[in-house]
């Protein structure tokens, strides 16, 4: 029993932070029809901002999170309004190859600022909590708290805040939405920003627990795509169950195969969902834009 | 007629350039350029005239070097029929992902060609008894064919590595003037007029599809015998990234595009002595800017300046010269 108990404690780490991170990837999509392939290098500096802002200024693990996100927040607004806010209009391929390259130049930044060793990062959240048999270190419990919030926050600011309308009305019909008034780049800066910011503070959150590599980015964004392919690109509900549902298998896909081969299957459901039900196991058939 | 005479001034240079150095390592350079060159020429086939991307095409780059070390010394082929028998493997292979692919489009092709490639990977990588995995395979230098020389020394290799990459522009262009090259290029501008005039889509595609990643085996193969060691790398995003960098900084969707590119990426770092993450930053911020500013590539710039320099030449051929666009 404590060995299952385990299995769900790990899988729950696991798959809160595949969801916070692909509803960033899967807001992008439905609203700006992008495929954003620098989400992981943005996850990648949750972790290092972190690493750094402790290291050379000596910030604790919050106050450097919170810097982080601001950092980052700022970042993402900048590469939105000159590099993908010009391209969204034209040929999809542009912008697909807008953020390709973006998430080689801030890779290579930080391959060159900070080399590829595995860096650590201190959290003040030490120690185990004891359920019975089974441990879960504070740190993993902090990440699917604050991690479990940020969803629900999510959810409500979607559903209930004026933005979150506004974002719903550009995703169901980007014309109609246009047609009302609504300021379709303004709302694309925003949701660009929000997106990023949800990658981010995955990282952050995760990076004491793996500690950061500059690759780590690279693996996550094949993971966020599975993901949200699973649940359907663009739908937020589906990015939830499809994060779950990819963490708890993954956990016993690494039991039963082994850590080498636990990649292969996920990529096998990747692809038998897009040859099957493209528009994923819970989504909806979208509109061509 | 210009054309020819331009394109033959260009072929000599390229045959008498190695004569200028002494240092084989610049020779080399040259070979890497014209290997990385049919690499990115089989790419340009996908997203020049499929019009989709493709995120996992150093698979087929990666299986075809692989195929052909292992047939060659599992089975005592030599090296060059071995890389025979792997092409057409992985045309097969390329021809069974293609035909599932290959109704998928945009972002979806995007990521379930990058799926694929990830599968080989880690199964090469997963597969330490067959593969060596990611200790490396090594490749022991075969002779070039037909002669006694082996493959490594730079001039004979680099003529050899340049002759072939000549057949494989003949060989496109020769495809793309044939009446399926046509009805590709008929998809490319608007697959629904192409289907209403009777070309399969869908199988036109795969044909493409499963041309091109015969030609990245190829490519595979030679950079292979090149390097002299295979890890599950030459399988990743990496390597594809680089092809993607040639093709869309050289011109897609023109002829000679892809090699442009694979000449700047090459060539042209190896003389500003960066190390490989300077350079991949480098290579990142140029495609950036290529894609907000000159998103047609250089291909397209040289084929304005041409155009320029013929009118102000002769001004009243510019309505003949406008009309011959977008070919080649």
């Amino acid at each position: 029993m404590e060995f299952v108990g385990q299995l769900l404690v790990n899988g729950s780490v696991i798959g809160v932070t595949y969801v916070v991170f692909a509803l960033g990837l899967t807001l992008i999509f439905g609203i700006l029809g992008l495929i954003n392939f620098a989400h992981g290098e943005f996850y990648m500096l949750g972790a290092y901002g972190s690493f750094v802002l402790q290291q050379q200024f000596g910030l604790g693990y919050i106050t450097s999170a919170i810097t982080t996100i601001i950092f980052v927040l700022l970042l993402a607004f900048i590469i939105e309004k000159y590099t993908i806010s010009p391209l969204i209009d034209t040929d999809h391929l542009n912008s697909l190859l807008a953020t390709f390259a973006i998430s080689i130049i801030i890779l290579n930044i930080i391959v060159i600022a900070y080399g590829n060793t595995p860096r650590q990062i201190e959290t003040p959240f030490t120690g185990v909590l004891a359920i019975g048999d089974v441990y879960i270190t504070y740190q993993r419990l902090i990440l699917i708290v604050v991690g479990v919030v940020i969803i629900l926050l999510l959810n409500l600011f979607i559903k209930r805040s004026k933005l979150g309308k506004l974002m719903r009305a550009v995703s169901q019909n980007r014309m109609g939405a246009m047609v009302t008034g609504i300021p379709i780049k303004r709302i694309y800066t925003a949701t660009f920003v929000l997106g990023i910011g949800l990658a981010t503070i995955s990282g952050i959150l995760i990076g004491p627990i793996t500690y950061a590599t500059p690759t780590m980015g690279s693996s996550a964004i094949l993971k966020g795509f599975v993901v949200v392919i699973l649940g359907g690109l663009g739908s937020i509900p589906g990015a939830i169950i499809g994060g779950f549902l990819l963490g708890f298998g993954e956990t016993v896909a690494s039991v039963i195969l082994g850590n080498s081969w636990k990649d292969v299957v996920s990529y096998l459901i990747l692809i038998i969902v897009l040859l099957i039900k493209p528009e994923g196991i819970f989504g909806y058939k979208r509109r061509a834009q | 007629m210009k054309d020819r005479i331009l394109i033959f001034i260009a072929v000599v240079v390229l045959i008498l350039l190695p004569l200028l150095f002494s240092n084989p390592y610049y020779i080399n350079i040259l070979t890497q350029f014209a290997i990385f060159a049919v690499f990115a020429l089989s790419l340009n086939f996908i997203v020049g005239y499929i019009g989709e991307i493709s995120f996992g095409h150093a698979a087929y780059f990666g299986l075809g070097a692989y195929f052909t070390a292992l047939i060659s010394q599992n089975f005592g082929t030599s090296y060059w029929i071995s890389l025979i028998i792997a092409i057409m493997l992985t045309g097969l292979i390329g021809m069974f992902v293609g035909f599932l692919t290959l109704r998928l489009q945009g972002v979806y092709f995007a990521i379930i060609t990058l799926a694929f490639a990830e599968i080989f990977r880690l199964i090469i990588s997963n597969l330490p008894s067959i593969t060596r995995g990611a200790m490396g395979l090594s490749v022991p230098s075969p002779n070039i064919p037909f002669t006694n020389v082996t493959f490594g020394d730079p001039l004979m290799t680099y003529y050899f590595v340049f002759g072939l990459m000549l057949l494989v522009i003949l060989f496109i262009k020769y495809v793309l003037e044939t009446p399926f090259g046509k009805g590709v290029i008929a998809i490319r501008e608007g697959h629904l007029l192409a289907s209403s005039i009777g070309v399969n889509v869908v199988k036109y595609k795969v044909i493409t599809f499963t041309i091109s990643t015969m030609i990245a085996a190829l490519s595979g193969g030679l950079y292979g015998a090149f390097i002299g060691i295979l890890t599950p790398d030459l399988l990743s995003v990496h390597y594809t990234t680089e092809a993607l960098l040639m093709v869309v900084v050289g011109g897609i969707g023109y002829l000679l595009g892809p090699l442009y590119g694979a000449f700047i990426f090459t060539v042209i770092p190896e003389f500003l002595w960066m190390s490989p993450e300077v350079q991949l930053l480098v290579f990142g911020i140029i495609l950036l800017l290529a894609v907000l500013f000159m998103p047609r590539g250089i291909a397209y710039i040289l084929e304005q300046l041409k155009h320029k320099l013929e009118n102000v030449r002769q001004p009243k051929a510019k309505l003949e010269s406008n009309s011959e666009e977008m070919e080649g």
